[in-house]
C-alpha cells in the first residue's frame, strides 16, 4: 500500500527574531495517521516551529506545506483546518468558558447548533461543563489548558498541533488527552505533539522528532531511535542525542552554595 | 503577502468580542467605548471645550476663528491619546497570542480596531466640540444650524485624525521593529509636541512672514474640517484649491500607506512583539546603583527593591509612557523661555528659572503615580512570597529611587549648569533650593502611590487621575513661582533659609509617607492574592442576528 502523501513538508527552514538564526535549515515530513512527538531542550526551537506550522510566524527561508497550503501565503485557509494549543495558556481572562468556545467556534464559521453540541460533549468530557459560565480568570491552570484543548478541537481540525499539552492537567485528564490522541490519529489525522514528558512521548508518539539549537538531530519511532542508540529508555536516547552531561556534578555545585 | 478577504461576519463578531472586553475592564489600559474612563474623559474635554466657546461668546471672533481654534484644539488634544490608544489597541501581544492561530484576516481584524479607534476619535472630537458649538450660534452670520455642522466637522476631523494616526503607525511599523513600535511612536509623540513651541523660534530664524489669513493654510487638515464646519456660510475661503489638494493627496497617501502596511503580516509583527530584544544594564552601573541605594534606605532589601523599579521603570511601556509625558512639559519650559533661562536672582530673571524645580517636581509625581501600573502585573505574585521586611524593603526603595533619580540627579545636573552659569553663590543656591524643592514634592505627595510597583494592570482612568493629580501640582507650582519672583529670590538669605526650611518639611513628610506607604502595603498584597470569581449567566452577544443572516 502506498504511504499517504504529507500533511506537513517542511525543506530548508530557516528562522530568526532579527537577530541569529533560532531554526537552521530544519527538513523532514509529517504524515497523517500518526502522533509525532517534538521535542528538544529548552530553547531548541520547538514552539517557535510550531509556531511557523500553523501560520503565526513567517518562516526566514524555505518552503513549509502545511496540508496542502504553502505557507505563509496559504496561512488563512490553514488556520481553518488545525487545531492548535499554545504553549502560555493566554486567554480573555473576563470571557466565561462558554463565551470563549462560542466565539472561537463561530470565528471558525461553525454551525451554531453544532457549536452549542460540541462545547457541551467537550466540556462534559473534560469535567468543566457544570463551570462553564464562570470567568476564565477564575480557572486554574488545569482548567485553563482544557478550555484551550477544548477551543482547538472544536471545529473539528484534520490537523492538531499541541504545545505542552498536558501541562496542569491531573492524572485523570491526561490519561484522556493521551487516549484521544491516539485515537484521533486513529482517525487519520495528523497530531504534532511537543513535550518535555518523555515517557508519555514514548507510549503516546509512532515517531519522535528531537530539535537540538535549532537542529534536527533524530528523526524515527521511539523503538528505531532506542535501538540506534543503544538506550533503553526514550529519556536515555533524548539525553544522549543531545549530549546532556551528567547532572550529578551539577546537583552537588547548586547544593554547595546552600546550607548543609 | 496574503492580507485575507474581508469577512463581514468574523468583523462583527472582533467588534462585539473588543466592546465586551472593553465593558468588563479586561483592556483596562485602554479607553474602550462602554467602560467609565471613556465617559470621564468626555465630561473633561466638555469643561475644556469650554475654552473657545467663550471665545465665541465675546462676539469679537469669527466663526471661522472658533472653527479653526476648536479643530486645532481637538487635533492637538487627540493625537497624544490616539497615539497610546492605538499603540494599546494595535500592538496588543497577549491579544495576538489568543486569537493569532485562529482564521481571521488581517484585513477584518484591523477594520476591527479601526472601527474601535475612529468611534474613540470621534467621542472625543465631538466631547470636546460641544460647547464650541452651541456657543457659535451667538456669532454673527451663523445659521441656526450652525451647531450641526460645527459638530459633524469635529467628528469628520476627528475619524481622519484617527485614520491619520494609524496610518502613521503603519508606517513606523514599516521602518521600525515590531517589538519598537510602540516606543517609536512615544517618541514621535514626544517630538511632535515639542514642534509646537519650537516653530515659532523656527520661523524667526528663517525670517518667516506667517498671516493667519494666508491660503497656504488650507493645506493643512484642519482648515479642511472648518471650511465644511461653514458649509454655505463662506467656507470655501478656507478652503484654496491650489493649497488643499496637495495636502490632501499627502494625507491620503499617508493613511493608505500606513494602513496597507498594518494590514499585511499584522498578527505576524504583533505575535513578535513578544521577543523584544533583550536588554541588559551593565553590571558596573548595577553595583553604584546598590550601594548608593543601600546606603539610602540602610538594608539590602531596600537596595534590591530600589533597583528593580530603577530597571523596570526602564523597560516598562507603562512607566516609559508617563515619564516621556511627564519630561514634554519640562522641556517645554524650557524651548518657551523669554530670553533664556537667567538667573533667578536678578531683577528680570525669567519665569521658567522659576518654574524649573516645580516642573522637575511635577515629572516625578507623575511617575511615581505610574509606577505601580505596568504591562507586566502578573509578575506581582513576587511579592506575595517576601516577608514583610522585604516588602517594607520594596517601599523603601521605590521612594528612595524616586528621590535619587527625580531630586537628587536632576539637582546636580542643575548645580553643574547653574554654577557655570550664574556662579558658584547663584548656582549653589539654586541648586540646593530645587532639591529641597523636589525633595518636598515627593515627601508631600509621595505617600499617594496607588499600589507597590507594577502590581498593577495599565487603566485608562488612571491616565485621568494622573492628570488631576499633575493639574494640581501645576497650579501649585505656579503659585510657589509666583512667589519665588516677588519676594522669595529678592534676597539670597531668604532662598537659604527656605532650603533649609523646604529640606526639614520634606524628611518630616517623606517619613510620613514611608509609613503610610509600609503600611498600605500589606493590604495591597490581599487585594490581589484573591481570585474573581463572577460567573456570567449572559453570554457573548449572539453572532446570529438578523443582520448577519
Amino acid at each position: 500500500m502506498m504511504a499517504p502523501s504529507p500533511s506537513i513538508t517542511v525543506r530548508d527552514l530557516r528562522f530568526s527574531y532579527g537577530g541569529p538564526d533560532i531554526l537552521h535549515g530544519l527538513t523532514f515530513d509529517v504524515r497523517p495517521g500518526e502522533v509525532t512527538g517534538l521535542l528538544g531542550p529548552n530553547g531548541a526551537g520547538k514552539s517557535t516551529l510550531l509556531r511557523i506550522l500553523v501560520g503565526i510566524l513567517d518562516a526566514s527561508s524555505g518552503h513549509v506545506e502545511v496540508q496542502g497550503h504553502v505557507l505563509p501565503d496559504g496561512r488563512l485557509a490553514l488556520k481553518q483546518t488545525i487545531g492548535y494549543v499554545p504553549e502560555a495558556a493566554e486567554l480573555y481572562e473576563t470571557l466565561s468558558a462558554l463565551e470563549f468556545l462560542e466565539l472561537c467556534g463561530r470565528l471558525h464559521g461553525m454551525d451554531e447548533d453544532l457549536l452549542q453540541a460540541r462545547i457541551e460533549t467537550l466540556l462534559t468530557g473534560f469535567g468543566l461543563f457544570e463551570d462553564r459560565l464562570l470567568r476564565l480568570g477564575a480557572y486554574s491552570k488545569g482548567m485553563r489548558q482544557k478550555v484551550l484543548l477544548t477551543a482547538a478541537l472544536l471545529h473539528d481540525p484534520s490537523m492538531l498541533v499541541l504545545d505542552e499539552p498536558l501541562t496542569g492537567l491531573d492524572t485523570d485528564s491526561a490519561v484522556l488527552v493521551k487516549r484521544l490522541l491516539s485515537a484521533l490519529a486513529a482517525q487519520g489525522r495528523t497530531v504534532l505533539y511537543s513535550s518535555h514528558v518523555l515517557d508519555v512521548v514514548e507510549r503516546v508518539c509512532s515517531r519522535v522528532l528531537i530539535l537540538n539549537y535549532g537542529r534536527l538531530i533524530a528523526d524515527g519511532s521511539p523503538e528505531a531511535l532506542k535501538s540506534a542508540t543503544h538506550e533503553a529508555t526514550l529519556e536515555d536516547v533524548f539525553r544522549q542525542v543531545t549530549q546532556a552531561g551528567d547532572v550529578e556534578p551539577r546537583v552537588q555545585q547548586m547544593m554547595s552554595c546552600l546550607r548543609p | 503577502m496574503s492580507i485575507g478577504a474581508f469577512d463581514r461576519r468574523q468583523y462583527v463578531l472582533i467588534v462585539r468580542l473588543l466592546r465586551t472586553l472593553g465593558a468588563r475592564r479586561e483592556l483596562t489600559s485602554q479607553f474602550g467605548m462602554h467602560g467609565p474612563a471613556l465617559g470621564i474623559l468626555a465630561a473633561l474635554l466638555v469643561l475644556l471645550g469650554g475654552f473657545p466657546a467663550l471665545v465665541a461668546l465675546t462676539g469679537r471672533v469669527t466663526p471661522r476663528d472658533v472653527l479653526m481654534l476648536s479643530q486645532t484644539m481637538t487635533l492637538v488634544l487627540l493625537v497624544p491619546l490616539l497615539i497610546a490608544e492605538a499603540a494599546d489597541a494595535l500592538l496588543n501581544p497577549a491579544e495576538a497570542a489568543v486569537l493569532a492561530h485562529r482564521p481571521i484576516g488581517n484585513l477584518t481584524y484591523v477594520a476591527a480596531k479601526l472601527t474601535y479607534l475612529i468611534g474613540f476619535a470621534v467621542v472625543v472630537g465631538l466631547a470636546l466640540n460641544a460647547l464650541p458649538a452651541l456657543a457659535g450660534l451667538r456669532l454673527e452670520g451663523t445659521s441656526r444650524f450652525y451647531p450641526l455642522t460645527h459638530l459633524a466637522a469635529a467628528a469628520l476631523g476627528a475619524a481622519f485624525t484617527a485614520l491619520a494616526t494609524c496610518g502613521a503607525l503603519g508606517v513606523l511599523f514599516r521602518m521600525v521593529p515590531a517589538a519598537r513600535v510602540r516606543n517609536a511612536a512615544l517618541w514621535a509623540q514626544l517630538l511632535g509636541g515639542l514642534s509646537l513651541p519650537a516653530l515659532p523660534h523656527v520661523l524667526n530664524l528663517i525670517d518667516a512672514d506667517i498671516r493667519f489669513d494666508g491660503p497656504y493654510w488650507s493645506a493643512l487638515p484642519v482648515s479642511w474640517f472648518a471650511a465644511l464646519g461653514l458649509a454655505g456660510k463662506g467656507g470655501s475661503a478656507l478652503f484654496v484649491p491650489a493649497f488643499a489638494l496637495p495636502g490632501m493627496v499627502l494625507s491620503a497617501g499617508l493613511v493608505l500607506a500606513g494602513l496597507s502596511v498594518l494590514t499585511q503580516g499584522y498578527m505576524i509583527r504583533t505575535s513578535t512583539t513578544r521577543r523584544a530584544a533583550g536588554t541588559t544594564t551593565s553590571v558596573r552601573r548595577s553595583r553604584l546603583a546598590m550601594r548608593l541605594l543601600e546606603r539610602l534606605t540602610g538594608s539590602r532589601a531596600g537596595a534590591g527593591g530600589g533597583l528593580f523599579v530603577m530597571k523596570m521603570a526602564r523597560r516598562d511601556w507603562q512607566v516609559r509612557r508617563t515619564l516621556l509625558q511627564a519630561v514634554v512639559p519640562l522641556l517645554l519650559v524650557v524651548l518657551t523661555a523669554r530670553g533664556g533661562l537667567r538667573s533667578p536672582f536678578e531683577e528680570d530673571g525669567s519665569f521658567a528659572t522659576h518654574l524649573l524645580p516645580h516642573i522637575f517636581g511635577i515629572a516625578m509625581i507623575a511617575a511615581a503615580d505610574a509606577l505601580a501600573f505596568s504591562d507586566h502585573y502578573r509578575a506581582r505574585w513576587i511579592f506575595l512570597t517576601v516577608p514583610a521586611s522585604g516588602l517594607r524593603g520594596v517601599v523603601r526603595g521605590t521612594l528612595a529611587t524616586l528621590w535619587l533619580s527625580g531630586a537628587a540627579i536632576p539637582s546636580v545636573v542643575v548645580l553643574i549648569v547653574a554654577t557655570a552659569a550664574w556662579g558658584v553663590e547663584h548656582g549653589g543656591l539654586y541648586a540646593a533650593y530645587t532639591l529641597a524643592v523636589l525633595s518636598c514634592y515627593l515627601g508631600v505627595f509621595g505617600w499617594a502611590q496607588r499600589g507597590l510597583p507594577f502590581t498593577r494592570q495599565a487603566d485608562a482612568k488612571r491616565t485621568i487621575g494622573n492628570a488631576s493629580v499633575v493639574f494640581l501640582c501645576i497650579i501649585l507650582g505656579v503659585a510657589a513661582a509666583i512667589v519665588q519672583v516677588v519676594w522669595l529670590f529678592r534676597d539670597v538669605g531668604r532662598v537659604a533659609i527656605a532650603s533649609l526650611v523646604l529640606g526639614a518639611t520634606a524628611v518630616i513628610a517623606g517619613r510620613t509617607s514611608l509609613r503610610i506607604l509600609e503600611n498600605k502595603a500589606l493590604s495591597l498584597l490581599a487585594a490581589f492574592s484573591g481570585r474573581d470569581r463572577r460567573t456570567f449567566t449572559v453570554a457573548l452577544d449572539e453572532a446570529e442576528d438578523d443582520d448577519l443572516a
